[in-house]
């Protein structure tokens, strides 16, 4: 059997991007309602060259569906698709845990209470956008509790951290289900779910862009960290006696993961499983370091979750499932077949 | 290169250790003493990773704690107890680890790995290796870190004898090449072996420090041990046997 970890690692990052471009093509055509190739072509053409000139009068409905239902929603899958995929990446680096995720700093169970809260209290004081502004604002304030309780004489001990985080969470998730049980209004109940349960539907341009550009600065700023992220593998020890100012690199990757997932989380709401699996499918594929990890958990993130999304499109005939349903039901049987063929070793120890 | 402690105290919950006075100058120095005596938490207020409550250590006059942690590392490399499971990592990425603070070069990596004897590993899965395959890379990455003074905590672990006896040969060819050397050792014999001067603790404090065959003697190592060691007469080296009161009678 071919060891993948041999091929060069620009060929991989080559196809990879490859995949996701054929993907995101493919991706235009999937929805509930028939778009032709023309008009697809044509809206993108307008697009690139001007909305108003449209030279190949592209029907609205047709544009309509491609430039604020299909386009977004493609796009928010690369973007919370990459975020959730270096958020992982980091996160288990620091945390050297195979099992943690980015939710594990705080962000879901904040960002549901956010959420929940914002709808269930019919909280609109912050316009259009509240939920979302509530969801990330919330995720924040809980990541950064739990940093707080964590840090012990200028430190913060990682499996300290682990637990608090685990423990808040918890207690942060039974607040969310009070408010669910006692105040939810019935015609809120379904935006709930679908935010619970993670969804791609529905994003606007609008909150896309600022939400890319939080990405965007987060995941440069992990990228830049991957040197400590690795050290930190070997233990803080290691780490500190190699030269890595160990709570510095904490500090700054836990806030660029928590702004990066709290952003897309406020738009996506909880996703589940990408920020676990991802980077071992790029470990896999590219051998532990966070140089190549941190990029490709970009690239197979955004490939993972814009397959889930196609499928959760499909699946059902007139009908969208949550995508959150779609990465874990997908998810867990590709990773555990990827486990078994590529690990080499690796998680056999 | 001279490395001094003052007044130093370290704290760790409930182990307290203080070291007034000591001063260790170039050569291999061993630091010995029984479970809990206090020999990685010294070595680690030394390599700057814990914080002492009180005094200084300074190494060529300069106070560790007063440098950063890229400043300490061009100075001081330390090899770990223990040792963690990275996640896909080659034995090549492990070693170049070390290199964070310096400048990096892969020729180097196969010579450090040369060192301790174990060339053909440089592509092997870290994870897949034996423990003490995984001491001679970290022992490899010490050597590639390149510093004036190495740390070595407890290397002997898990390494059989083949690799003990290259660790051994490792530690002086370094130690030739003006490298000081302080190693937290179990054995005796291995101290005697290896070591020109010895550091022995216990409970936290330092018993005696100086030459190593000065120091390792049968007084001493009853007094650190609590029991009765005789030296072996038939031995060309300087060797220690456990003497056992209640079997002898």
């Amino acid at each position: 059997m071919i060891n993948l970890r041999n091929i060069d690692s620009k060929i991989k990052f080559l196809f990879l991007s490859f995949l996701l471009l054929i993907l995101v093509i493919f991706s235009m055509f999937i929805g509930p309602v028939r778009v032709s190739m023309y008009d697809i072509g044509a809206t993108l053409y307008n697009e690139t060259f001007g909305l108003f000139l449209d030279p190949f009068k592209v029907p609205e409905k047709d544009f309509v569906i491609v430039y604020y239902l299909r386009e977004p929603e493609i796009l928010a899958a690369l973007v919370v698709g990459s975020a959730l995929g270096i958020g992982g990446a980091v996160v288990q680096s620091i945390f050297r845990n195979p099992i943690t995720e980015p939710y594990i700093i705080g962000v879901s169970s904040g960002a549901a209470l956010g959420a929940v809260a914002s709808i269930g209290y019919s909280i609109t004081f912050l316009g259009f956008y509240s939920t979302q502004i509530f969801a990330f604002l919330f995720a924040l304030i809980i990541v950064f509790i739990i940093y707080g309780i964590s840090s012990r004489r200028g430190r913060v001990p990682v499996t300290y951290f682990l637990l608090i985080g685990i423990s808040i969470s918890l207690f942060v998730s039974s607040l969310v289900a009070y408010v669910l049980i006692t105040n939810v209004k019935l015609e809120g109940e379904e935006v709930i779910l679908s935010w619970l349960l993670g969804s791609l539907q529905a994003i606007t341009w609008k909150e896309l862009t600022v939400v890319f550009f939080i990405v965007l600065v987060t995941s440069l700023v992990s990228m830049l960290n991957y040197r400590e992220l690795d050290t930190m593998q070997m233990g803080e020890d290691f780490a500190r006696s190699v030269g890595v100012n160990v709570e510095r690199t904490k500090k700054v990757s836990i806030v660029a993961v928590a702004l990066g997932v709290s952003a897309v989380v406020s738009i996506s709401g909880l996703i589940g499983f990408v920020g676990l699996i991802v980077p071992h499918v790029g470990r896999l594929l590219f051998g532990g370091s966070n140089r190549y990890v941190i990029p490709a958990s970009a690239l197979i993130g955004s490939i993972f979750l814009l397959c889930a999304n196609d499928l959760s499109t499909m699946i059902i005939s007139q009908e969208v499932v949550p995508v959150g349903i779609i990465t874990a039901f997908v998810g867990v049987p590709v990773f555990i077949y990827l486990l078994h063929k590529l690990a080499v070793g690796s998680y056999e120890s | 290169m001279k490395v001094e402690i003052n007044n130093l105290e370290i704290r760790l919950g409930s182990f307290r250790s203080s070291v007034n006075h000591l001063s260790m100058e170039n050569g291999v120095w061993g630091i010995a003493g029984p479970n809990g005596s206090g020999k990685t938490s010294l070595v680690k207020v030394i390599d700057g990773l814990i914080e002492p409550v009180s005094g200084n250590v300074n190494i060529d006059g300069k106070n560790v704690q007063e440098m950063n942690y890229r400043e300490r590392a061009k100075i001081i490399s330390y090899l770990p107890q223990e040792i963690a499971n990275p996640f896909n990592f080659r034995v090549s990425d492990v070693v170049k680890l070390s290199g964070y603070s310096g400048d990096g070069n892969e020729g180097r990596v196969a010579d450090a790995l040369e060192m301790v004897g174990i060339p053909d590993l440089k592509d092997r899965e870290f994870s897949t290796l034996s423990g003490g395959e995984k001491r001679l890379v970290m022992l490899a990455g010490t050597i590639y870190q390149n510093s004036s003074l190495i740390i070595m905590d407890e290397p002997e672990t898990f390494l059989d004898i083949k690799h003990k006896h290259i660790l051994k040969k490792v530690v002086r060819k370094l130690s030739r090449n003006g490298k000081m050397i302080l190693v937290v050792l179990h054995d005796i014999e291995s101290i005697v072996s290896m070591t020109d001067s010895t550091v022995l603790l216990s409970q936290g404090q330092v018993v005696d420090s100086g030459t190593t065959g000065s120091v390792i003697n049968e007084k001493n190592l009853e007094t650190v041990f609590g029991i009765r060691f005789i030296k072996d007469s038939s031995s060309q080296t300087a060797r220690f046997i456990e003497y056992d009161d209640e079997v002898d009678t």
